[in-house]
């Protein structure tokens, strides 16, 4: 029949990917093991904090970005007359 | 991760409006303000809506001062986040006052543990917060330097409207200021008199002014002939 040969056709596909799924896995979660034994705690601190500062002196480094660089926007509001032909 | 998203710099009006704040959007909208504010002195005089044209520039001066109160208090907000980045007492308070004291106190921890860390990142975003600083200051003052200019059109104006027959000038007077002196007493011809003498002065001494760059000048070409036929 044409359905059981289409769904036997199908188990095969569906059987082989989680096949290569479960290697996929299998392999990222031995290179995550072999990463996380070779860390040294005092690194691991130091970077956080690296990124702690990057990531809140991006964010202050942004506002001032977008003042220098970005055309005024509205957010809400009719804005008053002098404005309405300078933002978008 | 300890991040704080810090909303955009934003101007908000009495009426409700909210807009991003971005430099020079202040002095582009004084422009504005001074070519309208120009345009209604002229046409007021023979407006239809008088008390109408007046109040419309005059709202232009209100928002300029909100404009120029937002600017000055970002760019207190940008220098204050700037100094504390570089590891210098503010006094300010505000979120970017609080994701800069964060910044600094981690980049202290990570200099505590590791003397040669890159704070490069740091002072790079101190530079450009003063920079936005320094473009918002200067955007101020020349929209200061605006605002005076509107606000002189807009006296002509009021002075204009108080000629015009359709405007009453007492009611005028309650409301606006003058450039001329007017009458205290509750007269509207007498206002008017005087807003019509005030505004024929103005216009003898443009005139006056402009006879007096005109002979400067025939002077100046006479004299250069002068000197080519010597």
């Amino acid at each position: 029949m044409k359905t059981d040969n289409l769904l036997e056709a199908l188990g095969g596909v569906l059987k082989s990917e989680f096949g290569k799924r479960d290697e996929r896995f299998d392999s990222l979660r031995k290179e995550v093991d072999s990463r996380l034994s070779s860390l040294d705690g005092n690194e691991v601190l130091k970077s956080a904090a690296q990124a702690v500062m990057l990531a809140n002196a991006g964010a202050l480094k942004t506002v001032a970005d977008d003042i220098l660089l970005r055309r005024a926007k509205l957010v809400s509001g009719t804005p008053p007359f002098i404005l309405q032909e300078l933002i978008e | 991760m300890l991040v704080r998203r810090i909303p955009p710099a934003t101007i908000r009006f009495p009426d409700g409006a909210v807009i991003t704040l971005s430099r020079k959007i202040a002095s582009t909208a004084a422009d504005v303000a001074i070519a309208d504010a120009a345009r209604i002195a002229k046409t007021v005089g023979n407006s239809s809506d008088p008390m109408g044209d007046i109040e419309h520039i005059h709202q232009h001066l209100d928002t300029l001062d909100v404009l120029l109160k937002s600017l000055d208090a970002t760019a207190d907000q940008l220098d204050a986040a700037a100094a504390v980045l570089d590891a210098k007492p503010a006094t300010e308070t505000g979120p970017m006052l609080d994701t800069a004291t964060l910044a600094r106190a981690v980049a202290d921890a990570l200099v505590a543990a590791q003397p040669d860390a890159d704070l490069s990142d740091l002072r790079i975003a101190a530079n450009t917060l003063r920079s936005a600083a320094g473009e918002l200051r200067e955007d101020a003052a020349i929209t200061r330097n605006k605002r005076a200019k509107v606000d002189a059109h807009c006296r002509s104006a009021v002075a204009e409207a108080m000629a015009n027959d359709r405007a009453d000038p007492l009611d005028l007077d309650r409301s606006y200021e003058t450039d001329f002196t007017v009458p205290k007493m509750l007269n509207a011809d007498a206002i008017r008199t005087a807003a019509r003498e005030h505004l024929l002065e103005l216009r003898n001494d443009a005139n006056a002014k402009r006879a007096q760059r005109r002979t400067e000048k025939r002077r100046e070409l006479s004299a250069k002939m002068q000197e080519m036929w010597r």
